[in-house]
């Protein structure tokens, strides 16, 4: 406890101290803090997690809040590793990525400060259990975030962006306030543990309603279809080390709230798991479908972030599932495969947004179709990418397959035992588990191919690998990536003991059996990597004594052939965006003229979120036409605003004498 | 016995299953045709050779023809082939048969875009989006069968699939078909792709690898006729009753495999491939295929 209280002091200190020091040293001294930070928290949170258990405390504030309880237990202690993790990564990215705006004489103490706040706000969040500090630290999280979104203010696009961050966030909010507002109304308290015994109580319907209106708050943070849209629209305003704190980790604080809830209510009902289990496949289907048909490297990776808040949610789901009717080991199944693909998640997300970030610093552009040929260029960056991507596409030997084949199993064991509406579902998420991994592979072949491969379409001549410390938080996060798929079996022993909490079943024998199916995926792979030495060994031999030449590309007989030439990353799309067009309102645009010397063809291809276009902008358009009705009370005319002034004080007036 | 078994086929099949094909084909078409294991010579031949290599290209170009051969063979030493017992099997065992050949698609993909040209590029998307359709009918025939026969892993649910009516005769087949036209979208044959067609523009997986060469490639075709010897070895563990003598098994096994061959021939014999706009067409029938068998299943195992 005491651990956790200086190292989160010493990160909040960091940001404080760095105001007062150079420009120039400011990122170093940062990460310094919440290096030792980290260190302090990691330490509690690693042995929470291995020794099990829980720690509470009591902390006694003034008035409005009074006694907040603080409990640090297994869920809390992952999130605690990764808030603190992913700070430090991302202020030791930031050193070098903001280098660019000190060289633009552009300050960086709001930076490097907003960055403290936030972790901070983050580990305090998920410790406190009381609605109301609770409440406090979200909306600190929300504005701390807001300020790093907007950092390059000076741009239009972001300022917009961040005020659509900004609303988006307050909306959700006052869902989860509705939500808190009940519940302290029903039990006269704000303390989670009073809630809980409310809701444990209570019936299914009500449970049912306070979930709902917890998973529209907390799913609008984590970016829950249909209310993702701001997710887009954020990540590519906000500097790359915030986009990746905030996909990596500030987003699975709504995981996190709605697991929380999870364990204080009762037993989920099945008809609302069945609804989780489909919102999120829609959610993952959805964010990796509108992720190929993106031209921005970083609204790419955002409705990547979607899909993969799917596939835990999916996990989640079955977990609920699993609760619903009583099968604990299918729960355990469910949520260590979704707490497993959180993790995964924050390991390669961010690794793809501070590789984002690199290419954006070295080339000044997020859009792919100007890029090409970087893996000349910046070869470490370049095969760290291919590292993520394949991760991320849940391939094996990486670990984005481990928490995909603990989903699969817990879906193929309802499959199993389930009824006759719980297989059918189950059935189509294993489908739709295979299709949003077919449509990862498909879409992170493309970035990748597009971004580092074939040959440059702008000049290139400039760009030369990033400096070393943006470089060591992307190698800690790929060697993180190995690690985790070959160690799954211990990791899934530490988060095993997260997914018991959510079942009255204490024993440990259920993720004995889910840790003996992963050794035997370990084995797997070392057999895989295995085969491939070996074949490399033999391609070897072949090859030692042979001539082996270079020359260009065959094009085909084609002698002129130049980098314009190559596949695009809207011809890659467009075979599957075509076919996908009905759901994503894909849109093509050509005009070229037809005659017999063709001179000029014009082809512009064209995505909207579907959401934004049926709900969102209708509905803003409906409120400003509301709102525009009273407009004319801001007339801009001082003597307007005076009369105002004078009725307002005449009616008090007319108050007081009516009363007397 | 039957590991050693297990690796000769893995080892003999690719060429044979090709061969065969062939043969058919020439036999149909009235010719004599090549040796039987003209495939076997080209790949000693090629394996001897050095290599050209294309100056756009990175180390993606290099190490994807071992990565792709070696994703299959790991597939290969998953699915049960003699008396359904596999090299290696477990719970969930097909996921990684059917995510391993994924990586090997992606190393493909990649290192076909590796190469700049836009020839290429139309083979990656297109092979991309085909196995978009692909991918989930494969997902769903297994997670039926693993309905059907309360079991996770390839080689109980071939056990568990033994006995049973006429029912889990229609179903047998039904799979056994779908299993089949995803050896023709996977294996890129006709009426997916033409392996014998020499313009770029309308080639899929040939087009791929173009700039491969030498080794690199022996290694690629010899990974693409394993892969469909081990879809066609599927299709054998769905046909053939478990519990049999170990060689009665074994041949059994090739001699399911040859029939899928000559099949595969007739059908390039016989019908020419399709419009490229009208391959999805065919992809949702081999979809629509998968949801028949679901359907069946849970009529024959919930009785709706």
């Amino acid at each position: 406890m005491n651990n956790l209280i200086l190292g989160t002091a010493f990160i909040l200190f960091g940001g404080i101290i760095i105001i007062f020091i150079k420009e120039k040293y400011k990122g170093i001294i940062q990460s310094l803090f919440t290096g030792t930070g980290m260190i302090l928290n990691l330490m509690i949170a690693v042995d929470l997690l291995i020794k099990g258990g829980s720690i509470a405390s009591e902390i006694i504030f003034p008035f409005p809040l009074g006694k907040i309880a603080i409990v640090i237990d297994p869920l809390a202690s992952l999130f605690i590793a990764l808030i603190s993790a992913g700070g430090f990564l991302a202020s030791l990215f930031s050193i070098g990525y903001s280098k660019q705006y000190i060289e633009n004489k552009k300050g960086t103490a709001s930076f490097y400060f907003f960055l403290s706040v936030l972790i901070v706000s983050m580990i305090l969040l998920v410790i406190v259990q009381n609605a109301l500090a609770f409440l406090i630290l979200w909306e600190l999280m929300g504005l701390s975030s807001f300020f790093l979104v907007i950092f390059e203010s000076e741009k239009k696009d972001v300022l917009k962006s961040g005020l659509y961050y900004l609303i988006a966030m307050h909306l959700g909010m006052t869902f989860i306030l509705t939500a808190f507002v009940i519940l302290s109304i029903k039990t006269g308290s704000y303390d989670f543990a009073a809630f809980s015994l409310f809701l444990k109580g209570a019936d299914v319907k009500i449970n049912s309603f306070i979930f709902i209106l917890f998973f529209t708050g907390f799913g609008t943070k984590a970016g829950f279809f249909p209310f993702h849209t701001w997710l887009p629209r954020a990540h590519p305003a906000a500097p790359s080390p915030i986009s990746a704190i905030m996909s990596g980790i500030m987003i699975k604080t709504g995981i996190y709230g709605i697991l929380r809830i999870l364990l204080i209510s009762a037993a989920p009902s099945k008809g609302l798991s069945c609804f989780f289990i489909i919102i999120s496949v829609i959610t993952g289907i959805y964010g990796i479908l509108y992720a190929i048909a993106q031209k921005d490297l970083k609204k790419l990776l955002a409705y990547s972030s979607i899909e993969n808040i799917g596939i835990i949610g999916l996990g989640i789901g079955i977990g609920m599932l699993g609760l619903s009717y009583g099968s604990s080991y299918i729960a355990i199944l469910g949520f260590s495969g979704g707490l497993f693909h959180l993790l995964n998640h924050f390991v390669f997300k961010s690794l793809l947004f501070f590789n984002a970030g690199a290419v954006y610093l070295k080339t000044h552009t997020r859009d792919p179709e100007n890029m090409g040929g970087l893996i000349k260029k910046m070869p470490l960056t370049s095969a760290l990418l291919l590292i993520g991507a394949i991760a991320i596409a849940g391939l094996p030997p990486l670990n984005g397959f481990i928490s995909e084949f603990i989903i699969y199993s817990g879906l193929i064991n309802e499959v199993i035992t389930g009824d006759l509406i719980v297989s059918l579902i189950s059935i189509i998420s294993i489908a739709a588990l295979s299709i949003i991994g077919i449509l990862a592979l498909f879409c992170f072949s493309q970035v990748f191919s597009i971004v580092f491969l074939g040959s440059p379409r702008k000049p290139a001549d400039k760009i030369n690998e990033v400096s070393l410390s943006m470089t060591i938080p992307m190698i800690i996060l790929s060697i993180m990536i190995f690690a985790v798929s070959f160690n799954s079996r211990f990791i899934l022993k530490y988060i095993g003991k997260i997914a018991v909490m959510f079942t009255d079943d204490i024993n440990a024998f259920q993720t004995d059996r889910i840790a003996s199916d992963l050794s035997n995926i370990t084995i797997g792979f070392s057999v895989f990597v295995l085969i491939v030495l070996i074949l490399f060994f033999i391609r070897f031999l072949l090859l030692r004594k042979k001539k082996i030449s270079y020359t260009g590309t065959w094009a085909c007989g084609y002698k002129s052939y130049n980098s314009k030439m190559q596949y695009t990353a809207s011809s890659f799309g467009s075979s599957l965006l075509s076919l996908a067009a009905p759901f994503i309102n894909y849109k093509v645009k050509k005009e070229s003229n037809k005659t017999i010397f063709p001179k000029s063809i014009i082809l512009n291809t064209h995505t909207e979120d579907a959401i934004e276009n049926l709900i969102i902008n209708p509905a803003i358009s409906v409120i400003n036409k509301l709102l525009n009705l009273f407009s004319w009370m801001q007339s801009g005319n001082t003597q307007q605003y005076i009369l105002y002034g004078i009725i307002f004080l005449a009616l008090v007036l007319l108050y007081v004498i009516g009363v007397k | 016995m039957e590991i050693f078994i297990n690796i000769i086929i893995i080892l003999i099949m690719p060429f044979l299953f090709i061969g065969a094909i062939n043969r058919t084909k020439a036999l149909w078409a009235g010719k004599k045709g090549v040796p039987l294991f003209q495939f076997l010579y080209d790949f000693i031949k090629l394996l001897k050779k050095g290599q050209v290599i294309s100056n756009t290209t990175s180390f993606v170009f290099q190490i994807m023809s071992v990565i792709y051969l070696a994703s299959v063979i790991f597939a290969c030493s998953l699915i049960p082939m003699v008396n359904h017992r596999a090299l290696f099997s477990f719970p969930g065992d097909f996921i990684l048969f059917a995510y391993i050949l994924g990586l090997g698609k992606f190393l493909a993909i990649i290192s076909a875009m590796d190469t700049g040209s836009s020839f290429e590029g139309m083979g990656a998307n297109r092979e991309a989006t085909f196995s978009l359709f692909v991918e989930p009918v494969f997902f769903v025939i297994i997670s039926s069968l693993a309905l059907l026969t309360k079991n996770s892993s390839f080689a109980s649910i071939f056990t568990g699939l033994d006995n049973g009516g006429w029912i889990i005769l229609l179903i047998k087949v039904l799979i056994a078909a779908a299993i089949f036209e995803m050896i023709l979208v996977e294996g890129s044959r006709v009426p997916v792709d033409d392996p014998n067609t020499h313009l770029e523009l309308t080639m899929i997986h040939e087009v791929m690898i173009l700039d491969n060469s030498g080794p690199d490639l022996a290694f690629i075709q010899y990974g693409t006729g394993l892969k469909m010897t081990a879809y066609g070895i599927l299709i054998a563990n769905i046909l053939m009753p478990g519990n049999i003598n170990v060689l009665y098994s074994a041949l059994m096994i090739g001699g399911i495999l040859l029939i899928i061959a000559v099949l595969i021939g007739l059908i390039e014999s016989l019908i020419a491939r399709y419009k490229l706009s009208r391959v999805p067409q065919f992809l949702f029938f081999i979809s629509s295929l998968s949801l028949i068998i679901l359907s069946l299943i849970l009529f024959f195992k919930k009785g709706i």
